[in-house]
């Protein structure tokens, strides 16, 4: 039996994550934690339960992580980086406190990491990800700075484009192999951007369906394992490219569910795994997405509320 | 590492959590004093043999702490260390993290200080074989593997990799993504003849496991490299309806074969030509309908674009 989505047990654990800091999965993912504080706070509010967390407390913590040139670092002390300064600015939209920080001088931030071929680095370290061009996209267009003189919007589509591969999806860098997250990441900027029409639909549509294995979830890349983050990140796209129904819905749907640690709360990355932050919010935002009832409708380009992007006036 | 003696000139910088902490973090004791060590001497922007010391003890505790290695790339370049001897050192790390981010991108820095070095480049290629032999589908590996084959234009191992990886396991679709990186970037560029060789290559392997996809999508990726006036794509298209006949109903096989005549229907002029291979597309629609029940309405709709 397939249980249902345990929605107590699963705002409980969120509230109960801050009590675990002594285990070693804890100060290990030390430099993770400003993303831990977004998975937890977008799983409390696509569960319909924003009041578990305590906001004004929340945003204290953001703001300590902020540095001088407006970058955030993963947690207090730590070095600004492009993928906690989308998160301070995911969970500053979700909270309505935009207002706490200069969007002018973020977007400057953003604009410093952009190369000359449009791509990004996530630091001056000089990494070069698609996953970074998905950030200062996403973090800028919350910002409503998607523009001159901040980043050059068509070098970066140019760069994305050319990370395409022969089978129709994208990978980190041009030539690297299609991978699920690394597609999310590239097609969600290019939906941001109103580019859809790069994307070739019905070939890169076919390879995400076919990640969808015979017990109902979907892997992230060929003969690799299912997985609740990988679901999450096929589903999106498809949904960006309106090609839900091309996938099983039910079977979907059992997967997640049945990866729920119904007793102690929290969704793992497969049934039988132990549940985690992480996992827990690309479950409930892909049942959010397969209209699992009583959720709180999740925008696929920016995996928060639908109600933020709204309030925040974007199309 | 004794951390008192060595920097006892040095005043530790705690972690400041701030007056109201939501969430103080119980670290073990050594990291939390190697780190207060570690804060102090970022901030003295010192650049010592110490300091790398202090990273590697630090990287020892936690790997993945991305500022720790940047301070230790900035004590190499400043100590002119011996970069070659740091390979061995992000080897040594690298064995037991195999899917950390930074000791891959650790390399990438150190063997760019280095320069080209064909022992130093085939040593690389060596320790990414041995990396595969851990997990052959490792993203850092191959994504280092293909930024070190071009930025040194050092192509002569790659399709004896490939191969060997693919007779190994010939699902493994990092190896066929490779295999179209080398003839697509490499300076020869590929040929007609590359083509048809490649051709009868991914033939061979759709007969041994039909229902695996990376061949399939290796074979469209090449396909559409054919000269039109070639012929190759056409002779192709025989081939896989061979082979569809000979074997039980092959998704991926009529998958393909429906993109082509698709393709294909689009560019000819001939309306006779076009109906016959119009009926065949939809013909190809309705058994993947049938065989392929899980992708039902993906089918439907392409057979819907059909009329
Ligand atoms: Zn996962």
């Amino acid at each position: 039996m397939t249980p249902k989505l345990a929605v107590a047990k699963h705002v409980t654990y969120v509230q109960e994550l801050d009590n675990k800091k002594d285990s070693f999965e804890y100060w290990a993912g030390e430099h993770l934690r400003l993303n831990g504080v977004y998975w937890g706070l977008t799983s409390v509010h696509l569960l319909k339960h924003p009041e578990a967390l305590d906001s004004a407390q929340i945003i204290e913590y953001v703001m300590s992580c902020q540095h001088t040139n407006g970058a955030f670092g993963g947690h207090i002390g730590h070095d600004p980086h492009l993928l906690y300064t989308l998160s301070a600015v995911q969970i500053l939209a979700t909270l309505d406190a935009l207002d706490r920080i200069d969007a002018d001088q973020i977007a400057t931030y953003v604009k410093s990491l952009q190369q000359p071929d449009g791509s990004f680095s996530g630091d001056e370290y000089n990494e070069i990800d698609t996953r970074f061009s998905y950030c200062a996209v996403n973090c800028l267009s919350l910002l409503n700075r998607l523009r001159q003189p901040y980043i050059d919007v068509d070098r970066a589509v140019e760069f994305i484009h050319s990370c395409k591969n022969f089978d129709g999806g994208y990978g980190s860098v041009p030539g690297a192999e299609s991978h699920s997250g690394q597609i999310f990441c590239c097609v969600g900027a290019l939906a941001i951007l109103g580019r859809l029409e790069l994307i070739e639909t019905d070939r890169l549509g076919w390879w995400l369906a076919e990640r969808q294995l015979k017990n109902g979830g979907l892997n992230g890349r060929p003969e690799k394992l299912e997985d609740v983050c990988y679901s999450w990140w096929v589903l999106s796209c498809l949904s960006i490219m309106d090609r839900i129904h091309w996938i099983n819905r039910d079977s979907l749907v059992d997967f997640i569910l049945n990866a729920q640690d119904t007793e102690g709360g929290g969704i793992a990355d497969r049934p039988g795994d132990v549940s985690d932050v992480f996992h827990t919010l690309f479950g409930v935002a892909g049942l959010s997405l397969l209209g699992y009832p009583d959720l709180e409708p999740v925008d696929p380009r920016y995996c928060m509320p639908c109600s933020v992007i709204k309030r925040l006036g974007i199309q | 590492m004794d951390f008192e003696t060595v920097f006892s000139d040095v005043l530790p910088i705690p972690l400041d959590e701030g007056p109201n902490p939501i969430s103080p973090i119980a670290y073990p004791a050594e990291y939390s004093q190697a780190m207060d060590y570690f804060r102090a001497c970022a901030r003295a922007n010192e650049k010592s043999q110490r300091v790398l010391d202090l990273t590697a003890a630090i990287i020892e505790l936690n790997p993945a702490h991305y500022t720790v290695w940047k301070v230790r790339q900035e004590c190499l370049i400043a100590l002119n260390a011996d970069m070659r001897q740091e390979l061995e050192y992000a080897t040594e790390v690298g064995l037991e993290h195999h899917k950390n981010y930074q000791v891959w991108h650790h390399r990438e820095v150190v063997v760019t200080q280095i320069g080209y070095d064909e022992a130093v480049i085939k040593k690389e290629l060596g320790y990414i074989h041995a990396q595969f032999k851990i997990d052959s589908k490792n993203y850092h590996a191959w994504s280092y593997r293909q930024w070190l084959v071009k930025y040194f234009n050092y192509w002569s191992e790659e399709l004896k990799e490939v191969d060997g990886l693919i007779e190994l396991d010939c699902r493994n679709n990092s190896a066929w993504n490779h295999r179209y990186y080398y003839f697509t970037n490499r300076p020869e560029g590929f040929s007609d003849d590359d083509l048809k060789s490649e051709i009868t290559f991914s033939l061979a392997h759709v007969r041994k496991t039909p229902n695996n996809e990376s061949p399939w999508n290796y074979l469209r990726g090449i396909s559409k490299k054919a000269s039109p006036a070639s012929g190759i794509v056409d002779s192709l298209v025989n081939d896989v309806k061979n082979l569809i006949q000979e074997n039980e109903f092959i998704v991926h096989g009529a998958s393909f074969l429906l993109d082509i005549v698709e393709s294909r229907i689009a560019q000819e002029a001939d309306e006779s030509k076009k109906s016959v291979d119009s009926q065949y597309a939809k013909k190809l629609c309705n058994d993947l309908m049938k065989y392929d029940i899980i992708r039902l309405k993906f089918w439907t709709y392409r057979l819907s674009l059909l009329s």
